[in-house]
């Protein structure tokens, strides 16, 4: 893990989970060595010995636990049940280990699967990434977050195949509107504004399809011009100002920066953790016959 | 049941990206010049069934595939939005949302109970394992049997509130004023005997005003006068707005437009206000049916014949048949005629209602059209049997294919951001598509003529009458007829117009109510005429199965007309709405059929002609 990410809240969360305690060994030493590229060395901690040692921290978590769904302390006697049953669960776990009940149950190896899935994410989801590394990967992926292209500009639409065409006036009716006619008087009725403000490249998209962008991205600014193919049929364009500025501000994009970051930093660590884990091992996958 | 939340327990922390000043204006009248898309109704892995069946995405993903990100489906595909949408409400079930993340996670709180347990480890097992504890669940559900710790207060809200915590947290990092705008929002699964009374709840606020609240959900009461009553007092305590929108009355049995309330007593004036205070849309269209109307009740309709059919067998699970004399409360158009009646009878119509359609897709993926639907829910993502699925229960059968691919919601207003979205909702300035993007106005009037019918409608549209969802105020000059403006675009990618039309609803003196489709206008009006029975020469079809493809060398790119009520008597109160129909076009599991080169299923419906509801303008004579 990088000395930029805080982790407030990794241990309080899992510890949350009683049964996770025993996984608390293994998976700091994925965290710690999987993610640092070195888990060769490693080995899952035997549980050789019949020791059972129950602390009062235990104890009092156990107690914590039980007040949290019940609503109350529990009793003496309640506890003394919490921790009987607490040693039975362990003897029963360790024998299962032993006996390795663990190994051909698909619900135990897809609760594992997902446990080591869950510390490989756990900690980004609440990390506060520092500014720096928000910054540093806001410049590697500059060009994701460049304005928008946007377009102003006036229309005259002059209908499309099966209705009405009037291209045939078109002429007729640029003279007019260089004259400086109205332009929501003129053409075919239609649904849409004869002017649009900073319309942006996927709203002209969805209006006038891809054909309509391309036309208004070539054609002359400050004049009529046309007849011009869209996705909806034939239009006059009156292109104002296109605005394509090429510089990206941190600033203004810092929140969409930071869930990027997150949601594509968690994918990229999930797999580097697992190709770390992946490489200490050698596979053979038999040819089928 | 009764839950009492505490909610002054929930101190929320959350970083609220706060909408900045210059998108915080009221929207005037008038100045709704940009249509905007989206979907308001889609569940992610935070809604108990969704995760049951599969759904691994949660709103995170669900807002990156929407803006237009690439993102990994639950099954693992690839999956990216044909067109980026500009706003979405994720919706999940309030009912234990969370709970089922938190079965599947093993949360300790839940694995004291046995059957948690076993479903929780059914989950974790092979797919059959996992659907089977699907089933159980949702019936344990319907039956009202869940298991106590499910039930527990004291447990659900702890679960409810972080998940909802989280779910706000993640709407407003998302939410980029005039980009995305994400709404916030949840579903009421109210859902007596199977019977469907769902509402999607939406709100014009941000999460400091909504983290002030857990959801409503239909486990502290089935009644939608309580939703009401707590939606009242959301907005007295916080100052913020909220509304609800009903769907699938289809799957209702007749309960979701019905003339008696939730108890059975006939409605009373004071329901019928507070309804329509609260429920100013209906969600008309999604994947599970269109609720437009039905040929049981519109049966001159000739295009009655759309998405109706497997859905019309039952209530929402199956778990009792319908009977004809429920329609009449399961769909729009005999609902908005109800409306009439109702207001005739005492004084205030309950069934004011503006159109939308949305998905309601439970993988996180809003994917309407036929082109690119990705799935109700994870298991029928695409492939090249989920057309052919069957479920079946007491002699009712509802198939894959009759799946619709799900509406979109298309909002008149001049910005997109949450405030001038929800405005132009209450305002039912909104429209439904079955998934097409075609452009559609709508204007009434008294005063319009042909001459008005020339550039940007809107204009004249505005300044001399009342847009979609509006009122006719009574024409003060003369006793003409009123007037209406249509104006409808093709989706540029998408299939040319066949017609528009005008459906009419309206009440007789003696309280009857009744309804007419007019033909207004159509493409190649030279060729295609009206016989001697109204009927209008069929616009043909362009479509190649072999191929999935169709032609646009039928059908008009653009279609406009003034249109003046022929039939209009002054004493009757009536409503207007308009009716787009595309050319026909190939459905999802005809492209399916090409794509993965199987064979459709007999009697799979692989065409049909795509469709926008307008929201009505409505007409009330001087009383």
């Amino acid at each position: 893990m990088g000395g930029n990410v805080r982790q407030p809240g990794l241990v309080r969360q899992i510890i949350g989970e009683p049964f996770v305690h025993f996984l608390a060994l293994g998976a700091a030493i994925f965290v710690w060595h999987g993610l640092a590229g070195d888990l060769r060395s490693a080995s899952p901690s035997p549980i050789a010995d019949r020791k059972i040692t129950i602390t009062s921290d235990q104890i009092r978590q156990l107690a914590t636990q039980w007040a949290t769904a019940w609503d109350r302390e529990p009793s003496a006697d309640e506890i003394d049940g919490l921790v009987r049953d607490f040693i039975r669960e362990e003897v029963y776990y360790r024998e299962a280990l032993r006996l390795g009940l663990d190994r051909d149950d698909l619900v135990v190896r897809r609760r594992l699967r997902s446990k080591m899935e869950f510390l490989a994410s756990a900690e980004l989801e609440n990390a506060r990434p520092d500014e720096a590394v928000l910054r540093a990967w806001f410049e590697k992926n500059r060009d994701r977050y460049l304005p928008l292209t946007e377009l102003s500009f006036d229309q005259v639409y002059l209908g499309g195949p099966g209705g009405r065409d009037i291209s045939g006036n078109a002429n007729e009716l640029l003279g007019k509107l260089q004259a400086g006619a109205d332009p929501s008087t003129l053409g075919e009725p239609a649904p849409i504004p004869s002017s649009f403000e900073q319309a942006s490249a996927s709203e002209i998209v969805r209006m006038f399809g891809a054909d309509g962008l391309a036309a208004l991205l070539v054609a002359p600014l400050g004049r009529w011009t046309g007849p011009v193919k869209s996705g909806i049929g034939l239009h006059l364009f009156h292109v104002r100002r296109i605005t394509n500025d090429r510089q990206a501000s941190f600033d203004d994009h810092r929140q969409q920066v930071e869930n990027d970051w997150r949601a594509e930093t968690l994918a990229e660590r999930e797999e580097r953790g697992y190709q770390s884990l992946l490489s200490a091992y050698s596979i053979h996958i038999e040819r089928l016959k | 049941m009764v839950i009492r939340w505490k909610i002054s327990t929930f101190a929320l922390t959350l970083a609220i990206g706060a909408a900045s000043a210059a998108f915080a204006n009221e929207t005037t009248p008038g100045d709704a010049t940009r249509v905007f898309w989206g979907n308001t109704h889609l569940h992610t892995k935070n809604s108990g069934d969704a995760i049951l069946f599969g759904a691994r995405l949660g709103p995170e993903e669900a807002f990156r595939f929407a803006r237009g990100d690439l993102v990994k489906s639950s099954t693992g595909q690839d999956a990216q939005i044909d067109r980026p949408l500009d706003f979405l409400v994720v919706s999940d079930h309030a009912e234990g949302i969370g709970t089922g993340r938190e079965l599947l996670a093993g949360n300790p709180l839940y694995m004291a109970d046995p059957t948690l347990k076993r479903w929780h480890d059914m989950m974790l097992g092979t797919p059959e394992e996992a659907h089977q504890a699907a089933r159980e669940l949702i019936s344990a559900f319907a039956q009202e049997r869940l298991p106590a710790a499910m039930n527990d207060p004291k447990v659900a809200t702890q679960i409810i509130a972080s998940v909802w915590q989280e779910y706000l947290a993640t709407a407003e990092s998302y939410n980029q004023p005039g980009k995305f705008t994400t709404l916030l929002g949840y579903e009421y699964t109210s859902t007596p005997k199977g019977n469907n009374l769902h509402r999607i709840v939406i709100f014009r606020d941000g999460a400091a005003r909504v983290g002030k609240i857990l959801p409503f959900s239909s486990l502290q009461s089935q009644d939608p006068e309580k939703l009401w009553a707590f939606l009242s007092n959301y907005e007295d305590k916080t100052g913020g707005k909220v509304l609800a929108i009903p769907h699938n009355g289809d799957l209702s049995n007749g309960l979701m437009y019905s003339l008696n309330d939730f108890e059975g007593r006939p409605m009373t004036a004071d329901y019928a206000r507070r309804r329509a205070r609260w429920e100013p849309l209906t969600e008309v269209t999604q994947i599970k049916g269109d609720s437009e109307t039905h040929p049981y009740l519109s049966p001159k309709d000739e295009f009655n014949d759309f998405g109706h059919q497997g859905w019309d067998q039952g209530n929402l699970d199956l778990s009792s048949p319908k009977k004809l004399d429920m329609l009449a409360g399961d769909y729009v158009r005999s609902a908005l005629k109800r409306g009439l009646s109702l207001e005739k009878a005492i004084g205030t119509n309950p069934f004011k209602l503006g159109m939308i359609g949305a998905t309601d897709a439970h993988n996180a993926l809003s994917s309407a059209g036929e082109r690119s639907f990705f799935g109700e829910e994870a298991g029928s993502e695409p492939g090249p049997v989920r057309a052919m699925s069957v479920e079946e229960r007491g002699g009712m059968i509802r198939y894959g294919w009759q799946r619709l691919s799900g509406g979109y919601t298309a909002v008149w207003a001049h910005e997109n951001t949450r405030e001038a979205l929800f405005d132009a909702m209450l305002r039912k300035e909104v429209y439904a598509t079955t998934g097409t993007r075609l452009t559609l106005r709508f204007f009434g009037g008294w005063d319009f003529s042909a001459g008005d019918l020339r550039g940007d409608i809107a204009t004249v549209g505005y300044a001399r009458g009342v847009p979609m969802g509006g009122d006719l105020k009574e024409n003060r000059k003369n006793d003409g007829a009123p007037t209406f403006i249509l104006s409808a675009l093709k989706d540029p990618v998408g299939g040319n117009l066949d017609r528009l039309q005008v459906v009419k609803g309206w009440v007789d003196a003696k309280g009857d109510a009744h309804e007419k489709v007019f033909d207004v206008a159509w493409s190649n009006p030279a060729k295609r005429h009206k016989d001697r029975n109204g009927k209008l020469t069929p616009v043909g079809d362009t479509v190649d199965l072999t191929k999935a493809t169709f032609e646009n060398t039928i059908g008009a790119a653009q279609l406009s007309k003034i249109w003046t009520d022929p039939e209009f008597d002054p004493a009757q109160p009536a409503f207007y709405y308009v009716r787009a129909l595309e050319i026909p076009t190939p459905r999802w599991p005809a492209y399916d059929a090409v794509r993965f080169g199987v064979k459709p299923m007999n009697g799979a419906k692989l065409k049909d002609q795509q469709r926008a509801y307008s929201s009505p303008i409505w007409y009330e004579p001087r009383t």
